[in-house]
């Protein structure tokens, strides 16, 4: 046995790294899972000693009509109960230092016995004193409420409580010094407390003396349960003692409770009576008094109705008068216009009159001018006639002279000259010519010398001059009777003439006669319309004084009206008034009847701690530790399991000959596989041991202290779990072991002959890749060697995935959880609340009507826009919910962006829509379509279909538009916030801001983004703990596998290897040789690993996110990157490592037999 | 050419613990070029001592050592790689051929990295290979491995060619067959071929014979007609 331990011994030391691979892939395993498994209890260990130690209470009674004395008492009496204390508690708006107020929840305690180690609900006094006076108090530990308190501020129940001016009959001292600052397991969580006052969280807890409550009967009683303290908190055991406790208190709390209300009920039911018969007697005086006032103003009413009435008939009669005044100047104006139409006849008839007489006597004078012009023309024609008559008698008579003369021309010469003579002297007048041609004749005939035809001739020539004349004579008779026709025309015109100017004569008498009947009736006319018009202007002058008459009616009516309505108006005040009085105190009595009548009986709420808001979720998150135990070390069992098998399975190997030589010297196949056991065993027990001690005490610390961002928790107690140790190292072990077995079993069933021999080298085997020659024949050599040996150790490959996945994964999941929270901060305060700031006003729509406040929000230097939103808590199935209703639905995306996480889309936000924040409807799983019911803060159910689920990370909302709101609920939603986006954002510029805003008195409180974004700053670089340990982890895990891998590649090839350096291969050549598959294998694993890694890092954010905050999904590119980058960096760290190895391999290793 | 090979006055010292070990105690010797030369003698003599310094494997404590009028003593491990990259061809006693390579390939591991190498299917073919040489090693009997290695070493075209024990874990025949293919592969290509071995009766076979003794060349002679190894019996 001696030597057999020598051989162990040597076996160890010469592959040391070999023992420390498998010693150190279980430790890390054995720790990770062990701190892990035990980080759940030993936090729940610690928290459970806190409360222990202070005492805290295991049972809260709450009385909805407070607890008296004797209610005390018989808890006190009730089975199992420790301790009984009675307290003050009540949450109330206090104002710090005259500033802010904040939601404080106020408790009266009896300090007197603090000393004492049985004293329930201890505080542990960080700084300070305890209060001994009624105003002063301790405050809670600023770790867990966000602002610092200090000793010295002066906390003032602050004025703007509902019910203010009653509180003094709740409390004795209205302001206190705060004198000390407190711890209390109580509120150990930085989670919020919910409270009916302020914003609905609890800024402040303070503890004051009992004294400085002034109610009758306690509000809360602390128990503490007969044997809860030696249990543990959390544990099963001390839930189910605390449970038939809380049994029993609720079976007394119903008889207790119900005596209770009795005597409430009495009380106020007598108060009630009184108030009721002063109230009577206060309307019935209020009635006779109204009743009397509005006779009087029935009177008035009456009178004014009647003048109403007279006045409508004077009215009316002015309104005929006018219409007739109105027609009579109407025919006035119409008698006028046809009198002055007349006149221009008239006129006109007189013109044309004048112009025919002008005219008439001017046809006169011409006819008279005719008819004498004829009348000389018919004297001239007689004397012409008369002249052609005598000088045709004398032709006549010249002609029978000549006839004669020319017939008896040789006869009579004597005769003939008298004749001649007589004719000569007839012509001598007319026809001198012929005269002459008659004396030449008688010359001739005198003489008688004359030859016949001489006188012949003359004689001829007196024929033609006589035929002559006696065309001269037809001519002048035919111009005569041409004379005489034209004077019978002449005469017949003038006559004509003389009818026509007779008949314009007749005419122009008629015509005057006419107008002489027209310029009479003008003058008629005239005499009329003169007579109507005077007569309209009387009329109208009445019609004047008649309107006159009307409108000082009027007015007195009007007056009268007046009068009448300021009586009414007067009445209806005082009515209003009276009324208002009475039906408040009616309405008082009522609602205090039907508050006594509704008191819905008294009750008493018995909370064990799972009620405190600390404890439950201090429960959660080590449930979610103990979530995440279970996953995470999966990884290094699995490697542990692949690194135990490969590393035996080489070592067994290497052994070959002296497990040969050992059986051939007779050892037994047990004895020997004993040996590997126990190598294996050893370096696990080692590693189980040491795996432990850290994992017990490392791991808890790291997470609480990541926890202690959340809670204000004291030092962690880590203790050795045997239980939990002896769990893991039984797993770990128990993996090796199995590996070790498995490794064993081939080689020890071979006979000692064989394993003598070297064992014959493992085939080279073609692989798959080679099926593609094209490709294959392109690999070099060393490429070849690479590839067909991946495939011909797939143990290690496995191992080196797995491993390399994990590191990765791990790696990534670290990255990633930065990133998700990373990402809240961003998205929320960047992306989905656009806000910088909101404004929590006292009442509703103060903005409106609060000068500072509006002055503010017009300031465009400060503000660039801001929204009103009506915010109230709500529940959906259980689930605390913000109801946002803003005022209006436009414009809201540019305070809060409704989108969605995947693909980012927007959310299309109306008076419908409804639409609720992610983390909730994964919680509830809800889908968008999905009916809902919420409940309001009264706890009024309403039924909602979601229209939309928006990405939001912090606390559950639900959106909807004000109509929605009002049909769903039936009341008006009370704009109290205000959404206000700034122009500078800077730190500067958002206190003076605050500054200014708080000026107004209407303002409850102010909450800054960038305040919110701090804190969750703070939580990410208190987040990088754990990024450290998982990054540790993985580099761990890198590096043992690696290692693993690497060296047992060179020591499996180290002939290989000592060949191809005697082949003249340099330095880097071997080295990729070996390099090249771990490189390969880092890739895949790598490669494995990122797609691993996002399931791991969903998992762990789902596992972690604490109650209404939703981490992040998505990891960024840098953390991929960053995680492959690292994995690869391990890698290369190895490989350096492994280089020395490979330096020192000795070529003259080449020329020895055994592999 | 003459003294091709020249070791001259070599030692070579090793230091375990408290004691010093020759391996080499002031050898000196030549070899000529293209001459088939056997180192002989018996176990721990410093027979792989010389070959290990000759290849480039070892250093020297002192003296030097020549080859082609190179001085190889005094090399940086650097130059010694690429010495033995270009210039020396190694037949191994376990022949060192890559498990996870055909024979083709193995041929093609060497070659591949020298300047001026033989075609690696011709070099299988030189030793009568050509129908195995997608073979794996497993696959092939000793003599057709050692058959490999040669052509491994051949295929580099060396300046010489190394051979530890090449027959020392082949039986009879086929090791006779491989001292053929060597001396027909001495004779053929010119090479400068030197075996070591412990077994004297190869010593007929030699154009040169080198015995050591003891860490030193204890006799050096020439063999004016070396026989061939088919006519010699051990």
């Amino acid at each position: 046995m001696k030597t057999y331990a020598l051989l162990m011994w040597n076996s160890i030391r010469k592959g040391i790294t070999r023992f420390l691979s498998i010693l150190s892939i279980v430790a890390l395993g054995v720790g990770f899972l062990a701190g892990l498994l035990a980080t759940t209890p030993d936090m729940r260990l610690s928290a459970d000693a806190f409360y222990d130690e202070y005492n805290a209470f295991d049972i809260n009674i709450k009385s909805s009509m407070g607890l008296t004395q004797q209610d005390l008492d018989s808890i006190a009496g009730a089975e199992g109960i420790k301790d009984v204390q009675g307290a003050y508690v009540t949450d109330v708006m206090i104002s710090v230092n005259g500033d802010k107020s904040i939601a404080t929840r106020l408790y009266g305690m009896d300090f007197s016995e603090f000393d004492q180690d049985d004293a329930m609900n201890r505080l542990e006094l960080i700084s300070g004193r305890l209060p001994v006076q009624n105003d002063e108090c301790v405050v809670q530990s600023p770790s867990t409420f966000g602002a610092a308190y200090q000793i010295g501020d002066a906390l003032v129940i602050s004025t703007e409580n509902a019910g203010y001016d009653t509180m003094s009959d709740t409390y004795s001292t209205m302001e206190y010094t705060v004198v000390g600052i407190v711890k209390s397991p109580i509120y150990m969580s930085i989670e919020k407390n919910a409270t009916t006052v302020g914003n609905g969280q609890l800024g402040l807890v303070a503890y004051a003396p009992q004294g400085c409550y002034s109610l009758e009967v306690y509000t809360d009683a602390f128990i503490t349960v007969d044997g809860a303290a030696a249990l543990n908190a959390f544990s099963p055991e001390y839930q189910a003692l605390i449970d038939s406790v809380v049994t029993r208190l609720e079976a007394l709390g119903i008889d207790r409770a119900q005596i209770r209300y009795n005597s409430v009920y009495d009380e106020a039911m007598g108060q009630i009576k009184e108030a009721q018969s002063q109230y009577n007697a206060n309307k019935a005086e209020a009635d006779a008094k109204l009743a009397d006032a509005l006779a009087q103003l029935e009177e008035a009413k009456a009178k004014l109705e009647e003048g109403e009435v007279e006045y409508a008939a004077g009215q009316q009669e002015l309104a005929d008068a006018k219409a007739k005044l109105d027609e009579a100047r109407q025919s006035l104006a119409d008698g006028r216009a046809e009198l002055e139409a007349i006149q221009a006849l008239y006129q006109q008839g007189l013109a044309d009159y004048t112009a025919g007489q002008q005219e008439y006597r001017e046809g006169l004078d011409a006819y008279n001018t005719g008819l004498e012009d004829y009348n000389n023309g018919l004297i001239d024609y007689k004397i012409a006639l008369s002249q052609y008559q005598s000088a045709l008698e004398q032709y006549n008579r010249i002609r029978e002279i000549y006839d004669s003369l020319k017939a008896g021309q040789d006869m009579f010469i004597e005769a003939q000259i008298a004749e001649l003579e007589k004719l000569a002297q007839l012509l001598e007048q007319d026809h001198p010519e012929s005269a002459m041609l008659v004396r030449t004749l008688i010359a001739y005939l005198e003489d008688g010398q004359a030859d016949p035809d001489t006188i012949q001739g003359l004689i001829g020539t007196l024929g033609a001059q006589l035929d002559e004349m006696k065309a001269q004579l037809d001519e002048a008779k035919a111009q005569l009777d041409e004379a005489e026709a034209q004077l019978q025309a002449g005469k017949a015109e003038l006559d004509e003439a003389k009818a026509r100017l007779d008949e314009a004569n007749n005419q122009l008498i008629y015509a005057k006669v006419m107008l002489d009947i027209q310029k009479v009736q003008i003058d008629q006319g005239k005499k009329a319309l003169q007579e109507a018009q005077a007569q309209y202007n009387s009329g109208y002058a009445e019609y004047q004084s008649g309107a006159r008459k009307a409108a000082s009616a009027r007015a007195q009516l009007d007056n009268g009206q007046r009068e009448y309505e300021k009586g009414l108006a007067t009445y209806n005040q005082n009515k209003y008034e009276a009324d208002e009085q009475l039906s408040a105190a009616a309405r008082e009595i009522a609602e205090a009847r039907r508050k006594v009548e509704e008191m819905a009986g008294c009750e008493w709420f018995v909370l064990d701690r799972n009620y405190n808001v600390a404890f439950a979720s201090f429960t959660s998150n080590t449930e979610k530790i103990a979530a995440i135990a279970k996953v995470f070390p999966v990884f290094f069992f699995l490697v542990a399991a692949l690194v135990a098998l490969t590393t035996m399975t080489r070592m067994v190997e290497e052994d070959r000959v002296q497990i040969g030589t050992l059986k051939a010297l007779g050892y037994g196949k047990g004895a020997i596989m004993f040996y590997y056991v126990g190598y294996c065993l050893l370096a696990s027990v080692l590693g189980c041991l040491i795996g432990l001690a850290f994992g017990f005490t490392f791991m808890p610390k790291v997470i609480w202290n990541a926890y202690s961002m959340m809670y204000d928790l004291p030092r962690i107690l880590t203790v050795f779990r045997w239980d939990y140790a002896l769990l893991c190292s039984a797993a770990a072990i128990g993996v090796t072991l199995i590996a070790t077995l498995a490794a064993c079993a081939s080689s020890l069933g071979e006979v000692a002959a064989t394993l003598m021999l070297p064992r014959a080298p493992k085939a080279g085997r073609r692989i798959l890749l080679e099926r593609i020659p094209s490709l294959w024949r392109h690999l070099s050599f060393t490429h070849k060697v690479t590839a067909r040996n991946l495939f011909r150790y797939k143990k290690r490959l496995l191992m080196t995935i797995i491993g390399m996945s994990g590191c990765t994964a791990l790696l990534v999941t670290a990255f990633g959880l930065r990133d998700s929270i990373g990402a809240i901060v961003g998205r929320q305060f960047g992306d989905i609340y656009r806000y910088n700031m909101s404004i929590y006003m006292k009442t509703d729509s103060a903005h409106t009507s609060d000068a500072t406040l509006k002055a503010f929000l017009s300031d465009s230097s400060q503000v660039q826009q801001y929204m009103a939103v009506h915010e109230e808590s709500g529940y959906v199935a259980g689930k605390e919910v913000h109801l946002v209703v803003p005022q209006s639905t436009q414009g809201f995306e540019d305070f809060i962006t409704l989108r969605k996480r995947v693909g980012q889309s927007p959310i299309a936000f109306d008076e419908d829509a409804v639409v609720i924040t992610e983390k909730l409807a994964e919680d509830l799983n809800l889908r968008t379509g999905d009916m809902v019911m919420v409940k309001n803060a009264d706890g009024k159910p309403a039924q909602f279909t979601i229209t939309g689920i928006t990405e939001n990370y912090v606390s559950g909302y639900l959106y909807m538009g004000a109509q929605t709101y009002i049909q769903a609920f039936g009341q008006q939603p009370s704009y109290k916030t205000l959404l206000v986006t700034l122009v500078d954002d800077s730190a500067a510029a958002r206190t003076q801001v605050t500054e200014r805003v708080l000026k107004s008195s209407n303002i409850s409180h102010v909450q800054l983004s960038a305040d919110i974004q701090d804190t969750f700053d703070d939580l990410i670089k208190k987040m990088d703990y754990i990024v450290i340990v998982l990054l540790v982890s993985a580099a761990t895990l890198a590096v043992i596998v690696l290692y693993n891998l690497t060296n047992i590649n060179i020591c499996e090839r180290k002939k290989e290897l000592a060949t191809i350096k005697v082949l003249g291969f340099f330095d880097k050549e071997v080295a990729g040789y070996i390099y090249r598959e771990t490189a390969v294998l880092s890739v895949l694993g790598t490669a494995v690993g990122l797609v691993l890694g996002i399931a791991l890092h969903g998992f762990v954010v789902r596992t972690a996110e604490v109650s209404g905050m939703m981490f992040g999904r998505q990891i960024s590119w840098l953390s991929f990157v960053l995680a492959a980058v690292m994995t690869l960096a391990f890698t290369v760290l190895v490989d350096l490592l492994m280089a020395g190895k490979l330096r020192r391999i000795e070529m003259v290793d080449s020329m020895k037999a055994v592999d | 050419m003459k003294d091709f090979v020249l070791f001259d006055d070599v030692c070579k010292t090793y230091r375990m613990g408290e004691h010093t070990i020759n391996a080499a105690d002031h050898i000196s010797f030549s070899i000529d070029q293209g001459e088939f030369c056997v180192i002989v003698g018996p176990s721990g003599a410093g027979k792989t001592t010389v070959l290990n310094m000759l290849g480039g494997m070892d250093t020297v404590t002192s003296g030097t050592i020549l080859l082609d009028g190179v001085t190889i003593s005094r090399m940086t491990a650097k130059q010694l790689t690429a010495y033995r990259r270009y210039d020396v061809g190694f037949v191994f006693q376990f022949y060192n051929l890559v498990q996870n390579l055909t024979a083709l390939e193995n041929v093609e591991l060497a070659s591949e990295i020298c300047k001026n190498p033989m075609d690696a299917a011709q070099a299988l073919a030189l030793v009568g290979l050509e129908a195995r040489m997608n073979n794996f090693p497993a696959q092939l009997s000793g003599g057709e491995q050692q058959r490999v290695a040669i052509a491994r070493a051949l295929a580099k075209n060396p300046k010489i060619l190394l051979c530890d024990e090449p027959t020392g874990a082949l039986d009879y025949n086929t090791g006779k067959a491989i001292l053929a293919l060597l001396q027909s592969s001495c004779r053929n290509t010119g090479k400068t071929v030197i075996v070591i071995t412990h077994n004297s009766a190869l010593t007929a076979m030699a154009d040169r014979v080198i015995h050591i003794k003891n860490g030193q060349v204890s006799r050096m002679e020439q063999n004016a007609n070396p026989l061939p190894v088919e006519r010699i019996e051990w």
